[in-house]
């Protein structure tokens, strides 16, 4: 098995936006908190939490928007410092690197030293370059290094020893087994990626650390939870395989351009980069898989190189291709002293596959080509108005035409398929209505002699609806239909809702659904 | 109802929102992206009984009116119909790049409400009216099915046409009636949108 390092410092976008650590600050990406400075962190913002859960912990915080761009620009200056004595090293995400420790190791004179060396070429790092830029004197003590045999033992490492010396597991199986087991089973989803779901059916289950999980029979195990219950199986019995569905590529994937004019600005680099995601993904896909794990290799005339790994489990989109070659090259092209000529080459090596088991052909990357243009102009009009202004449907089911669908703004949503197929008694029958006020519009509804029509406790009502009166204006009714009462949440303190929906015909052909909840009437929605 | 492709298309009146849907159905059923700019109230429950896949259906809040030409551009880059609202009233030169780029792009452009007229220049304006219901009485039945008096104006042709829609029909869906055939609008041809991929270069 592969010994691996990993250096993680795991608020790094609060470190790349130059936020002091005496500061309440909380980054958000898709209305989730991703990273929190350490004051923040003091009165009980973690990452996950929703934005206005965030603000109701800690009142006084300040939210910033994520930067995955300058996070990646800044950190690139880390993995350049930590370059210099590893040459091949794998940017998991800004914030995480991770390389194998034999060679390095024996440079350096074992695994210790070796780590040593890590945490204080990026705290150096760190120092000289974030801090200077943007004047921050605190140099934050948030980084983790970690060696551990396997991929998950050594990020665990790592964020264990985050604010602390380096943690080093000794070789060999028991000794990781040793180390994981007190973990509980939740780091699987938070660390390896795996499904949170059967995390949770786990912890529910009574599985609560890693111990209990590797002393389940395997066969067990995969019977009852499949390959992917297999592989956090593996995972805790210290087996750090590939996940279940991966496989290595022919080399004859790689991708190259070579550039007869030397091309020394970003923008004209990341539009190769485009061009070459595009065929890679296209190949790759060909073959029913996508790329988890890839290269991206840089060279300029006079012979610099910029080489980086980069993986991601759930595999790389083309969009997500040519973020990492941004990243990438942003960070080179602009590293202080700048390159000393224009970039020749371009190379793209996938290092490793995964079947494609539909992750990427949901909205994201899509199937077809109208797919593909979809998510890239959804991506721009994000860019545009915000993510709050781009929305998708998603079913959710409820009784009244507001709640049978919610409005999720994209990305942290699965859009919706199909109309939930659960019955909803006192659903209202279709057809539905074409518009659903956002907000209930005030209105009237009377009888013949003109006082307002009411509704029992039964759900009798006190007189035949004749004329209804929006804003001033009144209208006669030539058909209604009703009441069709509606409780919901009757269980609650405050009472729940009591309501009573009618339907309502006027003479001049306006059809509307309305609604009375403790004597007040009010236009929900129009036919 | 072949609404031309890249064509801008006003509908009005009271049941502009539900045969916009219905318009948008088709394209959706076979495979094109729907997104509505600016439309809250938009019923999705509606949307999906008149055959929108919501799977394929984006909702973009209501833009401020400087950029509502680009978004509008935008969106028609991603979907094969936009469904719009128009914030205010859009400048007429920006109004005519947005039709051009549509033009290009091959996106209908179906615009909510009266007041559009003015600032755009539709290909097509639908105008519905007289929406009759049936299957609710005094007191019992309910809301079944809808006639509504449809009439298209072409800006090139001569006469507008009128039709009687029934929309929802018993099944839910919009019917019959086709809404009449109305020449070629536009210049363009019925061109595919083929994206062809950039040429290497370097």
């Amino acid at each position: 098995m592969t010994r691996l390092v990993t250096m993680w410092w795991p608020h790094w976008p609060i470190l790349a936006a130059g936020v002091r650590p005496a500061e309440e600050v909380a980054v958000l990406h898709a209305h989730r908190v991703v990273a929190v400075s350490r004051a923040a962190e003091e009165s009980g913002v973690v990452i996950g939490l929703r934005r206005r859960e965030a603000q109701s912990r800690c009142p006084s915080i300040r939210v910033i928007d994520a930067d995955p761009e300058r996070d990646a620009r800044r950190f690139e200056s880390i993995a350049r410092a930590v370059s210099t004595i590893v040459p091949v090293l794998e940017v998991s995400e800004p914030g995480r690197l991770m390389f194998g420790s034999r060679g390095p190791s024996r440079y350096c004179g074992g695994d210790q030293p070796l780590a040593e060396q890590v945490m204080e070429l990026a705290k150096e790092s760190v120092i000289q370059e974030v801090m200077a830029i943007d004047g921050v004197d605190l140099p934050t003590a948030g980084v983790g290094v970690g060696v551990a045999d396997g991929r998950f033992a050594s990020v665990v490492a790592a964020r264990r020893s985050v604010g602390r010396r380096p943690v080093v597991v000794p070789p060999g199986r028991p000794s990781t087994v040793e180390f994981l087991s007190p973990l509980s089973v939740r780091s699987l989803s938070t660390l390896a990626g795996v499904d949170g779901a059967i995390v949770d059916l786990l912890f529910r289950l009574g599985i609560e650390r890693l111990a209990d999980l590797a002393a389940l029979p395997g066969a067990d195990v995969l019977a009852r939870f499949g390959t992917v219950g297999m592989f956090a199986h593996g995972l805790a019995r210290g087996e750090d395989s590939l996940p279940p569905d991966t496989s290595e590529p022919s080399p004859d994937l790689a991708v190259s351009q070579w550039c007869d004019d030397p091309v020394v600005q970003l923008e004209p680099l990341v539009f190769l980069g485009r061009q070459l995601a595009g065929r890679l993904h296209e190949s790759v896909a060909r073959r029913g898989a996508v790329i988890t794990r890839v290269v991206i290799e840089a060279e300029t005339e006079t012979g610099e190189r910029s080489e980086r790994q980069w993986h991601r489990p759930v595999g790389f989109s083309v969009a997500a291709l040519v973020e990492r070659v941004r990243w990438q090259l942003d960070g080179w092209v602009r590293s202080p002293g700048g390159l000393s000529g224009g970039v020749v080459l371009i190379r793209l090596v996938p290092l490793e596959l995964r079947s494609d088991a539909g992750i990427q052909l949901g909205f994201w990357g899509g199937q077809s080509e109208a797919d593909e243009w979809a998510a890239r102009a959804t991506a721009r009009l994000v860019g545009l108005l915000g993510p709050e202004s781009v929305s998708v449907p998603v079913a959710q089911g409820g009784r009244s035409p507001h709640k049978t669908f919610a409005v999720m703004p994209i990305g942290t949503a699965e859009p919706a398929t199909a109309k939930p197929t659960a019955p909803w008694p006192g659903q209202l029958p279709a057809p539905s209505p074409a518009c659903v006020l956002d907000e209930p519009i005030e209105c009237s509804v009377l009888d013949g002699s003109g006082r307002p029509v009411r509704v029992s406790g039964r759900g009798m009502i006190s007189a035949a609806p004749q004329i209804v009166r929006i804003d001033g204006k009144s209208d006669r009714l030539s058909g209604w239909a009703g009441p069709w009462p509606l409780e919901e949440r009757w269980w609650e303190p405050d009472g729940g809702s009591r309501r009573a929906r009618f339907q309502l015909l006027t003479e001049s052909g306006s059809a509307y659904l309305v609604g009375l909840e403790r004597s007040r009437w009010t236009i929900d929605a129009i036919y | 109802m072949g609404l031309q492709r890249g064509s801008t298309v006003t509908v009005g009146g009271p049941a502009a929102m539900s045969l916009s849907l219905a318009l948008a159905a088709e394209s959706s059923q076979s495979g094109g992206w729907v997104m509505t700019v600016g439309l809250p109230s938009l019923g999705l429950a509606a949307a999906a009984e008149l055959g929108v896949a919501l799977d394929r259906l984006v909702l973009v809040g209501m833009p401020p009116l400087r950029l509502w030409p680009d978004v509008i551009v935008t969106a028609g880059e991603g979907a094969a119909m936009v469904i719009a609202s128009v914030p205010g009233s859009v400048r007429a030169a920006d109004a005519r790049r947005v039709q051009a780029r549509l033009a290009r792009s091959g996106a209908v452009l179906l615009v909510l409400g009266d007041e559009a007229r003015s600032c755009l220049q539709p290909d097509l304006q639908i105008v519905t009216s007289h929406p009759r219901w049936e299957g609710i009485e005094q007191g019992s039945g309910r809301l079944l099915t809808r006639r509504i008096d449809v009439v298209v104006e072409g800006r090139r042709s001569v006469r507008p046409r009128r039709q009687v829609l029934l929309l929802p029909d018993a099944a839910g869906r919009a019917v019959a009636a086709h809404l009449p055939a109305v020449e070629p609008p536009v210049a363009v041809s019925e061109k595919s949108v083929e994206f062809v991929p950039l040429r290497e270069t370097g």
